[in-house]
């Protein structure tokens, strides 16, 4: 079966369209700098476990395990803005990985296009580890 | 060649899009790690000269949470002009001429991170000063 020229390339749309409206809305990346050495076996933590702080806790003495960085992206123009609930939830998932407690410090930045993505909307904040 | 030039027209649009919609700006980086520090030591110089240093607990606590709505009404209208520039994008791929009715937002993201800073900078004090919540 060989296709025309017009017919491939309403197939290409159809698959494009379907693959824009439908689930990939937004993909998200994350790094860790400043990652301090730690003595102990790193465990993965709960996501909900994960506290998250736009200030410093002071009531309780903690270790700084790095600091994260964190973007989502929204996938096309046609989908929605990357909000800060799905950075928060990045900051979460880059920590856990990390074994902290809290992310302290959380800031975001503002929502806009960029080189990669119609969309982007960044946070940072740093990893801590509660002292038991 | 009339393919070309359609083409190229397109371009343009997309890139004057880009240009006028308006860049995302990354988060500030991250304050010097103080941790080892006592609490109340947990300040930045800059702050210690900050005309909110001389303030008293709640007049600390009443500009926290000023800050935090000008803040969050802030982002609001950030938002707002931002849709409203892709919804005229999106006409504008059809209508080029549409963009042209796109509205700068660098003032406002420039405020929002001013008010960023200054929210911030109030959190160190409270906390040095161990300002009870």
């Amino acid at each position: 079966m060989s296709l025309k020229p017009t017919q491939l390339s309403r197939y290409l749309i159809a698959v494009a369209s379907s693959v824009l409206v439908s689930g990939c809305a937004t993909w998200s990346s994350g790094e860790v700098t400043n990652v301090r050495p730690t003595s102990h076996e790193v465990k993965q933590v709960l996501l909900e476990r994960v506290l998250l702080t736009d200030g410093d806790i002071s009531d309780r003495p903690y270790t700084v395990l790095g600091d994260i960085s964190v973007t989502v992206n929204k996938t096309t123009l046609f989908h929605a803005d990357p909000t800060k609930e799905m950075v928060n939830k990045k900051l979460k998932e880059e920590a856990a990985k990390l074994g902290a407690d809290a992310v302290t410090h959380v800031r975001y930045g503002t929502v806009g296009i960029s080189m990669m993505s119609w969309g982007r909307l960044d946070g940072k904040g740093r990893a801590v580890q509660f002292k038991r | 060649m009339a393919k070309v030039a359609l083409f190229s027209s397109n371009a343009s649009a997309v890139l004057a899009a880009f240009l006028l919609v308006g860049c995302a700006h990354s988060a500030r980086d991250l304050p010097p790690d103080m941790s080892n520090l006592a609490p109340a030591h947990r300040l930045l110089p800059s702050d210690t000269t900050s005309p909110e240093y001389s303030m008293s607990c709640p007049e600390l606590k009443a500009e926290i949470a000023a800050t935090r709505a000008a803040l969050s009404r802030t982002e609001t209208q950030l938002q707002d002009i931002q849709s409203d520039n892709q919804s005229k994008v999106i006409v504008g791929l059809i209508f080029a001429p549409f963009m042209l009715a796109m509205e700068g937002n660098e003032t406002m993201k420039t405020q929002y991170r001013d008010l960023d800073i200054k929210r911030e900078r109030l959190l160190r004090i409270v906390q040095s000063r161990q300002c009870l919540p």
